[in-house]
């Protein structure tokens, strides 16, 4: 069942064409790499589907709602992690997490908040200044903010950017345990292949705007090395491109 | 609806409360209440005590007749006259920055993305910014309140009836009123503006016109004069062509002016025989409470406006 579905979906910064008639389907429970290097479009796209951006063509649903006449909708329904989360520095991880729960809706705040610093295995730090936070902290207590609220779809925008190898491979863990424990939804983006080789269930790869590759991660793999490249798959699909030419 | 804008609102609240700029403009305000209300009693005290030798001198000298006690003429509020001015320069610069702060904060600490991927509407975002906003300045006013109202009983031969503590109550209300607008002003330049510190020195350019810029036109007093409001309500207004001219086109728009003569009848400083009452006092004046309700009408729509426009995913400020 189609838990994403894109359809012609484009955006113009001015002139700038950022993203080209996208067409795309993430299905319920698999967790989508979106692969692309820096300006491919794909915070872009991640920020249509959360509804901070309105699309210049093209629809998009997330949950079963569209995220223009149903943003309301979409947005009980995800969870979100920017690249560099931030929070209020004043506030302890407590009070920020219990201020974005309030937003969502959340009931039991304390509960909640303590149910998912169990399940982060972050209890302890709740009463500490967000002040005091190191980057893989900080990308903690913000996994624990987007999934507060037990949305359906989790969207990750480069997760694992400023992380110290230890701290990429707790992340990591912990996507996967979101997805099998709690079936979420994963969108994940991401510059790094061999990333998504270790977590991901299917992959999508945009290059200036355009999708140019779409597959599960298992056929991915009988194609590409799980070390291989974005360049490898560009150029995979030019040559094959040229060979349908 | 309401439980996002009470929750922003507080959370507005417990920030502002954490950071060492609005406390310190606090701390400032407070001491210069006490100091008015030190300055009030000091001005009394000096002024009776003046009046008993020059009885004595008269009763030495033999006369029969003394003229009447100069303290008993003065109403009891005139006391807090100084806080008129406190609150229109230190208050409305206060209250600018509560305000700038109050968006800044999230542009620069860039939580505004995870607060807009929740279920929350701009509308009633920007309704608990306001809220946040309100409840901030009533916990100034409040405070100040309260120390003025403590203060006063350490006046000696100052008592204040309920009328007066009413209308000192009405002259902290009005107050209110007059520091929204600017912090609506400071709220709204920090929306729309890119630059943080430009953000901050529009709506401070804004207040300095509409306080000494526009009643220097409407009034056409000495620019030092308009230093001290009570001054500018109180002297007679200029007669040329040009300040009737300017009086009717650009009075409605003097925000400072509809403050001052507003407090300066609640505070008795301006005296109105028919009206006794906070709430009497207000009715008589009320073209000036309306036109300072208009102004913050006009700048709660402006910031709504705003908001709407505002990009969050391209914002970098600067």
């Amino acid at each position: 069942m189609p838990v994403i579905k894109i359809n012609g979906l484009g955006h113009r910064y001015g002139n700038q064409a950022a993203l080209n008639n996208l067409n795309l389907i993430v299905l319920e429970g698999e967790i989508f790499g979106f692969l692309g290097h820096n300006g491919a479009g794909k915070t872009t796209t991640i920020n249509i589907l959360t509804t901070l951006l309105t699309q210049t063509s093209g629809t998009a649903e997330v949950a079963g709602f569209n995220t223009i006449s149903q943003s309301r909708q979409v947005r009980q329904n995800i969870g979100y992690l920017p690249e560099n989360v931030m929070f209020y520095d004043n506030l302890t991880a407590f009070e920020n997490l219990a201020f974005f729960a309030k937003l969502s809706g959340v009931t039991d705040i304390e509960e909640k908040i303590f149910e998912v610093l169990d399940f982060l295995d972050f209890r302890g730090i709740e009463n500490k200044k967000m002040g005091e936070f190191s980057k893989g902290m900080r990308q903690r207590i913000g996994i624990a903010q987007a999934i507060i609220h037990k949305p359906k779809v989790l969207f990750l925008d480069e997760p694992t950017s400023g992380l110290d190898p230890m701290g990429i491979k707790n992340l990591r863990e912990i996507i996967i345990r979101l997805n099998k424990e709690k079936n979420m939804t994963i969108f994940m983006n991401t510059h790094l292949l061999s990333e998504v080789a270790l977590t991901c269930t299917s992959i999508g790869v945009l290059s200036r705007g355009h999708l140019i590759y779409n597959d599960t991660l298992e056929n991915t793999l009988k194609k590409f090395p799980s070390e291989a490249s974005l360049e490898d798959i560009y150029e995979h699909v030019e040559k094959t491109a040229k060979k349908i030419k | 609806m309401a439980k996002i804008i009470f929750t922003l609102a507080i959370n507005e609240l417990k920030i502002l409360l954490r950071e060492k700029t609005f406390l310190l403009l606090l701390a400032i305000f407070m001491a210069m209440t006490f100091f008015s209300v030190y300055i009030g009693w000091s001005t009394r005290t000096t002024i009776f005590a003046i009046y008993r030798e020059s009885l004595s001198i008269l009763r030495e000298a033999g006369m029969s007749k003394f003229p009447p006690d100069p303290v008993l003429n003065v109403p009891a509020l005139a006391v807090f006259n100084n806080m008129i001015v406190y609150i229109f320069l230190i208050g409305a610069l206060l209250a600018i920055v509560i305000g700038h702060r109050s968006f800044i904060r999230e542009r620069k600490s860039g939580v505004l993305p995870l607060i807009f991927s929740r279920p929350v509407g701009r509308k009633e975002y920007i309704g608990g910014k306001m809220a946040g906003i309100m409840l901030a300045l009533a916990f100034v006013l409040a405070i100040t309140f309260a120390v003025s109202a403590l203060s006063s009983l350490f006046i000696p031969g100052l008592r204040m009836s309920f009328a007066e503590i009413e209308k000192l109550f009405f002259f902290y209300g009005v107050s209110f009123l007059y520091l929204f607008v600017f912090s609506l002003l400071g709220l709204l330049f920090s929306i729309f503006m890119r630059a943080e510190s430009m953000a901050l020195l529009v709506p401070i350019i804004i207040w300095v016109a509409l306080s000494f810029v526009l009643p220097e036109l409407t009034t056409g007093q000495n620019p030092v004069a308009l230093l001290n409001p009570v001054n500018i309500a109180q002297s007679p207004q200029a007669q040329g062509q040009f300040f009737v001219w300017a009086r009717n086109l650009l009075a409605p728009f003097s925000i400072s002016q509809h403050f001052t003569v507003l407090s300066l009848h609640l505070l008795g400083i301006e005296k109105q025989t028919e009206a006794s009452g906070g709430l009497s006092v207000l009715s008589v004046n009320f073209q000036h409470l309306i036109l300072l309700m208009i102004s913050i009408f006009i700048f709660v729509a402006a910031n709504i406006f705003a908001l709407s426009k505002y990009s969050i995913t391209r914002d970098k400020i600067v």
